[in-house]
C-alpha cells in the first residue's frame, strides 16, 4: 500500500458522521479500493533493426497481453453538491507474449537475409496510472450510489521489448532456426484520459461495496521510441468508504 | 598411434570408471588420436577402445553423417563424458565403411579424477554467468561440463549471456561461480571489408588480443590469409618452408573494418570457393577433409616493380600460383601477385591477383586437383592442360555461382581473369570463344608439349558448349547444351570426373570418357547431359578412341626447351602424338619417311621400341607401352637436307593386349616453305 493510500485512509478514519441520504449526496468525500479485470487484449507491434554480422537485421514483434488483472485505489472530496474531485492510482503487471518475425543477416553475404519466426514468452508489461477525476455522485435511497467520473490520466508504462532474436544456425548458414529472443525493459510516460461509472451499495453508513466500469487511454512513447497504447476498458469492484 | 598412447588411453578408461571424486581442480591426460588403416594394428586397438568407451558411456554418439561421395561410408561423431558430464574438447570422429572402421581422429582425456557434483544450482549458475560478464544470461539452462584448462580440469557451468551488444559464451566455476573463461560468440568476428573494386564484403575473422586476424572461424575449415607485407625473401622462405609462418604473418586489422582490399578479396573469395565446393558438390574443402586453405598476399612491394627481375615480375607481380607442397606445414598455398600500376604496362592497370573471384577459385582448384586426380605431374602434357582447364572451369563456375551474370567487374562471364586488368580482360582466356583471346578451340590446334594454359581452352570450351550449346567455330559442329539453368549438371559431371575418375596421366580423350561416364552415373545413360557432353567433345575434336592413332603437327608454337641446332635450314618443329585406343599398345617399331619437294623418298628411318621409349616422354614417363586412352608424345626438329618444302609421315607397328600386330600412322604431312 503506498503512501497516498495511507493518507486517504487516515482522512477517512478521522471523518465525522456524514453519510448518504436519499436525494442528495452529503458525505465529505470517498475512498475506494478495487480489483479490476481488463478482458480485451492489449496489442502493439514494433520493429527493431539490430546489427548482426555487420548488417541490420529486421525484427518485427507483435506484442499481445491477452487480459489483465490490476488494482486501483483512490479517493476524493465533495466540493459542490454531488460533485467531488479526487484521484486514483491503478496498476497491473503481467507477463505477455510476442509473435516474432525476423530477417537475420547471413554471416558471409550482404542482402541474403534468412527468415525466422517464433514466439517469445515472458515479455512483462506493467502499467501504473494516476487518474484525476471529477465525480458526480447520485444516491438512490439510503444505500445505493451511482457515480459518474472522468478526467485526465498520467500513465507510466514499462514493457519488455524484443531487441534481437537468437537463432540456431550451422554452416553453410543459409537457413536459421528461431531459438529465442533477447529483450530489454523499456519505460515511458504520457498523458491520457479516463472515464467511468461506479455503482455502490453501502452495507454500513460509511462502508460499502461497489462495482464499476472504467475506460482509460493514452498513447505514449517508450524511451526507445516505441509507441504503445496504455489503458483500456476495465470492469472491477471493491470496497467503498465514505466520510 | 604409438602403443604407449594406446596404453595410456586404456588406463584412462579404467580410471574414469574406478576413481572416486577427489577435488575441484584435477589433473588428467589429454591424448590426440589419429588412427588410420595405414597402421591397421593401431586402428584396430583404437577402434576397440572406442567401442569399450561407448559401452561404459565414456563416449556418447552425438551424430551420424552420411558420406556424400562414398555411399558405403558413414561418419560418427562421439563426445567424451566423465560420469555423465561432457568434457569440453573431448570428442572423436570415426569413419566407418562396409568392411569396418577406416579412421579415428580426435582428442580424449584420460585419468581425470574430478568430482562432478556441482555446488551451484542451475539457477545460481545462470545468475553467475550473467554476473561474470556484467550482462544477462539467456538461452537454455547452463550445462554442467568438465573444462580442460592450463592448470587442470575444472567442473564448470557453460552458458551464454548478453553483454552490451555482444553475445558471450561463458564458463563459470561450478562451485564458486567465478569466471573461468569467456569468449565472444562469432558475431563479433564477422567484420566488414572493402574489395579492390570498392565493393562491400563480409570478412570472417578471428578476434585475438584486441585485434582481428584473417582466420575464418565460421566455416568448418581453417582459411587463413597471410600478409607478407612486401617482404619477398620472407615470402619465398615461407613458400619453400625455410622458415615457419608466424602469427605476425597473418593479415590483421585493428577494428574489424578491413581496408586492405587485396587481403579482403583473397580471404573472402577463398571462403566463397569453399562454399561453392560444399554447396554444389558436398565436398569439404580442397581434399574433402577440410584441409586448411592458406593464401599469401603482398608477396612483393609494388614500388619495387621497376627493378624486379623478370622471373619475379612474372610470378609475384603479374601472376598467381598454387604450390601443393608450399606454405604452412607444406600442404599447399596460393600466392597472389601484387599487380602493376598503370603506366608500367602502358595504359593498363593490373589489379592484385586476388581481385578476381574466378582467379582465386582457379588457383584453389589446383588444390582440389592436387588432392584428387593429381594432374600436375607432367605440366606440359595433356594432363597439364587438363589441370589448367579444370581450374578455369571451376574458377568461372564459382563466379557464376556467386555473382550476377554480366560483363562489368564483379559479374560472372566466360572470360577467365577478366577483372584482373583495367581495361578489362587483357590477361584473360575466353572459354566461350577461345579465338577471342588467341587460344585454341579445337583439338588439332593444340600445341603439343606447349603451354598447358594455351591448350586448356580446348577442354574448357567443351565445358562451355555442353552448358550453353552452340557451334564450334573451327569444326562447325553444333552442340545442344543443357542450358544455363542446368549448368549444375555439367559442373557436377566434370567435377566427378576430376575428383573421382581421372588418373594423373589423363588425356583429353580420357577426360572425354570420364566426363561422359560421370554424366551417366549422375543423370542416367542416354540423357540430355550425356548427349551435351558427348557433342561438346566431338565439336572440339576430341573423339572417342577405339583404335590407335598417330598425329603429326608441323610447326607448333615452339616450346622454349626445343633446340634445333645442328640442322640444315630450313628446318621444322614437329609435334607427334601416339594415342592408344580402347586397349593398350606396345610399340615394336616405327618408320619415318621424308619426301622432297618432288615427292621422291629422301630418307627412310627404321626405329625401335626402345628408341620410342626414349623419344616419346613429353606426355608422361617414356615407355614403349602406351596405356589405353592415353597418349605418348614428343617433339622433333627435322630438315629436308636443304630442300625448302616436302612431306613426311610416320608408321608405327605395335602389339595390342592380345598380342595382335597393329599398324597405324600419321597422315603424310606437308612441310610448308619457311
Amino acid at each position: 500500500m503506498n503512501r497516498a493510500m495511507l493518507i486517504v485512509l487516515a482522512l477517512m478514519l478521522g471523518a465525522g458522521d456524514a453519510r448518504a441520504q436519499s436525494g442528495a449526496w452529503i458525505d465529505r468525500g470517498y475512498v475506494s479500493a478495487s480489483g479490476w479485470y481488463q478482458p480485451s487484449a492489449a496489442a502493439f507491434s514494433a520493429v527493431v533493426r539490430p546489427i548482426d554480422f555487420v548488417e541490420p537485421s529486421l525484427v518485427d514483434t507483435s506484442y499481445t497481453i491477452q487480459s489483465e488483472i490490476g488494482v486501483d485505489a483512490g479517493g476524493g472530496v465533495r466540493v459542490w453538491r454531488g460533485l467531488a474531485v479526487g484521484a486514483s492510482v491503478s496498476r497491473f503487471s503481467k507477463s505477455g507474449r510476442g509473435s516474432v518475425s525476423a530477417q537475420v543477416p547471413h554471416p558471409f553475404f550482404f542482402n541474403r537475409p534468412r527468415p525466422v519466426s517464433g514466439d517469445a514468452a515472458g515479455l512483462t508489461r506493467d502499467e501504473t496510472a494516476l487518474h484525476v477525476q471529477a465525480r458526480w455522485v447520485v444516491p438512490f435511497g439510503r444505500r445505493w450510489q451511482l457515480g459518474i467520473a472522468g478526467g485526465p490520466s498520467w500513465f507510466l508504462v514499462g514493457q519488455d521489448l524484443v531487441r534481437d532474436v537468437t537463432v540456431t544456425q550451422t554452416y553453410p548458414f543459409d537457413t536459421a532456426t528461431f531459438d529465442g529472443v533477447t529483450s530489454q525493459h523499456r519505460s515511458g510516460s504520457g498523458a491520457g484520459f479516463n472515464a467511468g461509472a461506479d455503482l455502490d451499495y453501502m452495507v454500513r453508513p460509511r462502508v460499502g461495496l461497489g462495482i464499476g466500469v472504467t475506460f482509460s487511454r493514452a498513447r505514449l512513447t517508450l524511451d526507445d521510441a516505441t509507441t504503445v497504447t496504455a489503458g483500456g476498458a476495465h470492469v472491477g469492484g471493491g470496497l467503498r468508504f465514505r466520510f | 598411434m604409438p602403443k604407449s598412447i594406446i596404453s595410456a588411453l586404456r588406463i584412462g578408461v579404467v580410471a574414469i570408471a574406478a576413481l572416486a571424486p577427489i577435488h575441484a581442480v584435477a589433473q588428467g591426460r589429454p591424448t590426440s588420436v589419429a588412427a588410420t588403416r595405414a597402421a591397421s594394428g593401431d586402428l584396430r586397438a583404437v577402434d576397440q577402445l572406442v567401442d569399450q568407451m561407448i559401452r561404459s558411456r565414456a563416449l556418447v554418439l552425438t551424430e551420424i553423417q552420411r558420406d556424400p561421395l562414398l555411399p558405403d561410408r558413414q561418419h560418427q561423431r562421439l563426445a567424451q563424458y566423465l560420469r555423465g558430464v561432457r568434457i569440453i574438447g573431448g570428442d572423436l570422429t570415426r569413419q566407418i565403411a562396409s568392411d569396418g572402421t577406416v579412421s579415428v581422429f580426435g582428442m580424449l582425456h584420460g585419468d581425470v579424477d574430478l568430482d562432478v557434483t556441482p555446488a551451484l544450482s542451475v539457477e545460481r549458475a545462470r545468475e553467475a554467468i550473467g554476473r561474470a560478464v556484467s550482462g544477462d544470461a539467456f538461452g537454455a539452462d547452463p550445462e554442467l561440463v568438465v573444462l580442460p584448462m592450463s592448470d587442470g580440469y575444472h567442473l564448470a557451468f557453460f552458458g551464454q549471456a548478453t553483454a552490451g551488444v555482444e553475445i558471450v559464451d561463458v564458463f563459470v566455476n561450478a562451485t564458486s561461480g567465478d569466471l573461468l573463461r569467456q569468449y565472444s560468440d562469432f558475431q563479433r568476428e564477422v567484420g566488414h571489408g572493402v574489395g579492390t573494386y570498392g565493393d562491400d564484403k563480409k570478412v570472417s575473422a578471428k578476434a585475438i588480443a584486441g585485434a582481428f586476424v584473417a582466420t575464418d572461424v565460421l566455416r568448418p575449415v581453417d582459411i587463413t590469409t597471410y600478409d607478407m607485407k612486401g617482404n619477398f625473401s620472407r615470402t619465398t622462405d615461407i613458400l619453400g618452408r625455410v622458415v615457419a609462418v608466424a602469427p605476425s604473418d597473418i593479415a590483421t586489422d585493428a577494428d574489424n573494418d578491413w581496408t586492405d582490399s587485396t587481403v579482403v578479396d583473397a580471404h573472402v573469395y577463398a571462403g566463397w570457393y569453399y562454399d561453392y565446393l560444399f554447396k554444389r558438390f558436398g565436398r569439404r574443402g580442397l581434399d574433402d577433409r577440410n584441409l586448411r586453405m592458406a593464401t599469401l598476399t603482398h608477396p612483393v612491394r609494388l614500388q619495387d616493380i621497376a627493378t624486379a627481375p623478370p622471373e619475379v615480375l612474372g610470378l609475384y607481380y603479374v601472376n598467381a600460383f598454387f604450390c601443393a607442397t608450399c606454405g604452412p606445414d607444406g600442404r599447399g598455398a596460393v600466392t597472389f601477385g601484387e599487380g602493376a600500376p598503370r603506366g608500367f604496362f602502358a595504359g593498363v592497370e593490373v589489379k592484385p591477383f586476388s581481385a578476381a573471384l574466378d582467379v582465386v577459385a582457379h588457383e584453389l582448384t589446383h588444390g582440389v586437383t592436387a588432392s584428387s586426380a593429381r594432374l600436375n605431374g607432367f605440366p606440359f602434357s595433356e594432363a597439364g592442360a587438363l589441370n589448367e582447364a579444370f581450374s578455369d572451369i571451376f574458377g568461372l563456375s564459382t563466379a557464376f555461382y556467386h555473382e550476377p551474370i554480366g560483363s562489368a567487374p564483379l559479374n560472372a562471364s566466360y572470360l577467365e581473369g577478366r577483372d584482373l586488368t583495367v581495361p578489362a580482360g587483357l590477361f584473360s582466356r575466353s572459354i566461350s570463344n577461345p579465338a577471342q583471346t588467341r587460344d585454341p578451340d579445337y583439338y588439332a590446334q593444340r600445341n603439343i608439349g606447349g603451354d598447358p594454359h594455351y591448350n586448356s581452352t580446348i577442354v574448357s570450351h567443351a565445358f562451355y558448349l555442353a552448358i550453353e550449346g552452340g557451334t564450334n567455330r573451327t569444326s562447325g559442329r553444333t552442340v545442344a547444351g543443357v542450358g544455363a539453368a542446368n549448368r549444375e549438371q555439367i559442373e557436377k559431371s566434370f567435377f566427378r570426373a576430376l575428383t573421382a575418375l581421372l588418373p594423373s596421366s589423363a588425356t583429353f580423350a580420357l577426360a572425354r570418357v570420364a566426363t561422359i561416364q560421370a554424366a551417366r552415373d549422375l543423370y542416367g545413360a542416354g540423357g540430355s547431359v550425356e548427349r551435351a557432353i558427348t557433342q561438346a567433345w566431338e565439336a572440339v575434336g576430341v573423339e572417342e578412341r577405339n583404335a590407335p592413332t598417330a598425329a603429326l603437327l608441323p610447326n607448333p608454337a615452339t616450346p622454349a626447351a626445343v633446340s634445333c641446332s645442328g640442322l640444315a635450314n630450313p628446318h621444322w618443329v614437329l609435334a607427334i602424338t601416339v594415342s592408344a585406343g580402347a586397349g593398350s599398345l606396345r610399340v615394336q617399331q616405327w618408320t619415318w619417311d621424308f619426301f622432297d619437294h618432288t615427292g621422291a623418298l629422301q630418307d627412310h628411318e627404321v626405329l625401335s621400341g626402345t628408341r620410342f621409349a626414349q623419344a616419346f616422354s613429353q606426355c608422361g614417363p617414356g615407355s614403349d607401352r602406351v596405356l589405353a586412352q592415353t597418349d605418348a608424345c614428343s617433339i622433333f626438329c627435322v630438315d629436308l637436307r636443304g630442300d625448302t618444302t616436302g612431306t613426311t609421315a610416320i608408321t608405327f607397328t605395335a602389339t595390342d593386349d592380345a598380342g595382335r600386330l597393329l599398324t597405324f600412322g600419321t597422315p603424310r604431312t606437308v612441310l610448308l616453305p619457311r
